[in-house]
């Protein structure tokens, strides 16, 4: 991690078409380069929001103010035009459910060539071999199957193993994550974890993700920022926000984490003795 | 699929294999040249050298038949290919962009589609004068709605499923999306409508020729033989009731393809083989 600002958002709000409220309310935040800024917060408290906005894909008739500076460019004002390159380029993608996320009627494969078609314009050939050097490294000999494997012969953890080998194949300085634990299972969910920091550490990928799960949050981000009804409450180390909260919501957020965590070592207390 | 389903389906598609072979070569395949007219053998009831006996110029009916199908199943054909290609086109883009063209196509494609196609293929047609491309013309202007309603509702659906997001989220364009992820999903649909909706264009073509507005004579089509039998339909019955047969039997054939494709097509609770 470097201290090197990749992304730089500054009163950013958005309003969603015919709502009274603002989504997201003048929101501030940096992202250091090869850095894993966790996003936490519940439900309607604007991370997909956020998403959206870093990816222009926000519904039409949104009023965003404010700007987020990427590479030179604001995300807030760019055109769909300019817009095309980096989605999928410089800016990557990972979603919540990667069995719903990918096109039942493609091979993983070709779904990866697809990257490569779009953005490279290669010929199909040369797009099939490049994606399976995507693969490769994520998958090692088992490549050659998932790469003619259908999305739906596949497990969740493959899928998104196979869906963060897409994510960074044009290696992408940003990588966008919505929750993408949150539909594994504890032991495909802690790889996918592990997999994320791998890259921002070797490939210096910056990752911002979106989790309302607060432990994985404080294991996994070098940074942590609370959202919550479309403010950010807290923005700090994990270790900072851990020992001294400063907004009520992330004290709440806090003990109801501890209070779980606490239940489930007395569940084990109880079954050792 | 059920195994008289598949033979249903197989059925039909020889016997519209037939048809169509049939209509190719029919010109060949003819007997008698169909334009000929021979005025010694006017009005000759079915029998002998003439299969389905002769019109009032002596034409022999069965070749001009044969003639005609070529004609009728190309017309056909050719005007469900372009409305089917130009509805799904609009219907795909206007589903998928929304907005204000959305709007825009679907008020139009209500407005067209209160009007009975034949009558408004009557009214374009008589604006416009008789004549094959006037009617054709006047039909293709209502018939593509079907199309464009139909992949609009299709595109709605498919257009927000969660791969279709990542697609646009990964940097894929209008028209990768639209022509590589939704339209491989909804040509089944589309095509099995397509499937039923080429006897409804071969009769409206007849019927629109047996009013006198599309084909024009001497040129073999069964709607307009239908047409220039009326004044003999008592004296020479076989003039009307051969082409009629021949209509009845291909918009027959190719009605229950459509049926037997959409069975075929459509998913739908199976028996467990056991």
């Amino acid at each position: 991690m470097s201290e090197e600002i990749l992304l730089q958002a500054k009163n950013v709000s958005v309003r969603y078409p015919g709502s009274e409220k603002n989504a997201l309310e003048s929101v501030s935040f940096g992202v250091c380069r090869g850095e894993i800024l966790m996003l936490a917060g519940g439900s309607g408290s604007g991370k997909s929001t956020l998403l959206g906005l870093l990816a222009g894909l926000l519904p039409d008739g949104c009023r965003v103010t404010g700007e987020a500076l990427f590479a030179g460019k604001n995300l807030c004002a760019l055109s769909e035009k300019e817009f095309f390159p980096l989605r999928g380029g410089t800016i990557g993608t990972i979603f919540q459910s990667p069995g719903a996320y990918l096109d039942p009627r493609m091979t993983i494969g070709a779904q990866t060539a697809e990257i490569f078609s779009v953005h490279q314009k290669v010929r199909k050939k040369e797009a099939r071999r490049l994606a399976e050097d995507a693969l490769t490294p994520f998958f090692g000999e088992e490549c050659g199957r998932i790469f003619d494997s259908f999305p739906f012969e596949l497990s969740g953890g493959q899928l998104q193993r196979a869906s963060i080998a897409m994510a960074s194949s044009l290696s992408p300085s940003l990588l966008l994550c919505d929750e993408p634990t949150s539909a594994l299972d504890a032991f495909s969910a802690a790889q996918t974890a592990q997999l994320l920091r791998a890259l921002s550490r070797e490939k210096n990928v910056s990752v911002l993700m979106t989790t309302h799960n607060l432990p994985l949050a404080l294991s996994l981000g070098d940074r942590i920022m609370i959202l919550h009804e479309g403010t950010l409450v807290e923005t700090g180390t994990p270790e900072a926000v851990a020992r001294s909260p400063k907004a009520a919501y992330t004290k709440a957020l806090l003990q109801a984490a501890d209070f779980s965590e606490r239940r489930a070592s007395d569940g084990e207390n109880r079954s050792l003795t | 699929m059920k195994k008289g389903e598949k033979i249903r389906l197989y059925l039909f598609v020889l016997l519209a294999v037939l048809l169509i072979l049939t209509a190719v070569f029919g010109e060949r395949l003819a007997p008698f040249d169909p334009l000929e007219s021979d005025f010694t053998a006017s009005l000759l009831p079915p029998g002998g050298e003439h299969l389905c006996g002769t019109d009032k110029l002596g034409r022999d009916v069965f070749s001009r038949i044969l003639a005609g199908a070529g004609r009728s199943f190309f017309l056909t054909f050719l005007m469900v290919a372009i409305t089917f290609l130009i509805g799904t086109t609009v219907g795909l883009l206007s589903g998928y962009r929304g907005g204000a063209s959305d709007h825009i196509l679907t008020g139009l494609c209500d407005i067209l589609l209160a009007f009975p196609d034949s009558v408004f293929a009557i009214a374009v047609a008589g604006i416009l004068g008789a004549g094959i491309f006037h009617t054709v013309f006047a039909l293709g202007l209502i018939w593509w709605t079907k199309y464009a309603r139909l992949s609009r509702t299709l595109t709605l659906s498919v257009g927000n499923r969660d791969y279709i997001w990542q697609a646009k989220f990964a940097g894929a364009r209008t028209g990768r999306i639209l022509f590589k992820y939704i339209l491989p999903d909804i040509l089944p649909q589309l095509l099995t409508a397509a499937a039923l909706d080429v006897g409804n264009m071969m009769l409206a073509l007849a019927g629109l020729s047996f009013l006198g507005l599309a084909s024009q004579p001497p040129a073999p089509e069964w709607g307009y033989m239908l047409y220039e039998s009326r004044q003999y339909m008592q004296t020479a019955p076989w003039m009307m009731i051969f082409p009629g047969l021949a209509l009845l039997l291909s918009v027959g054939v190719f009605n229950l393809l459509g049926d037997a494709v959409r069975d075929a097509l459509s998913p739908g609770p199976r028996k467990i083989d056991t």
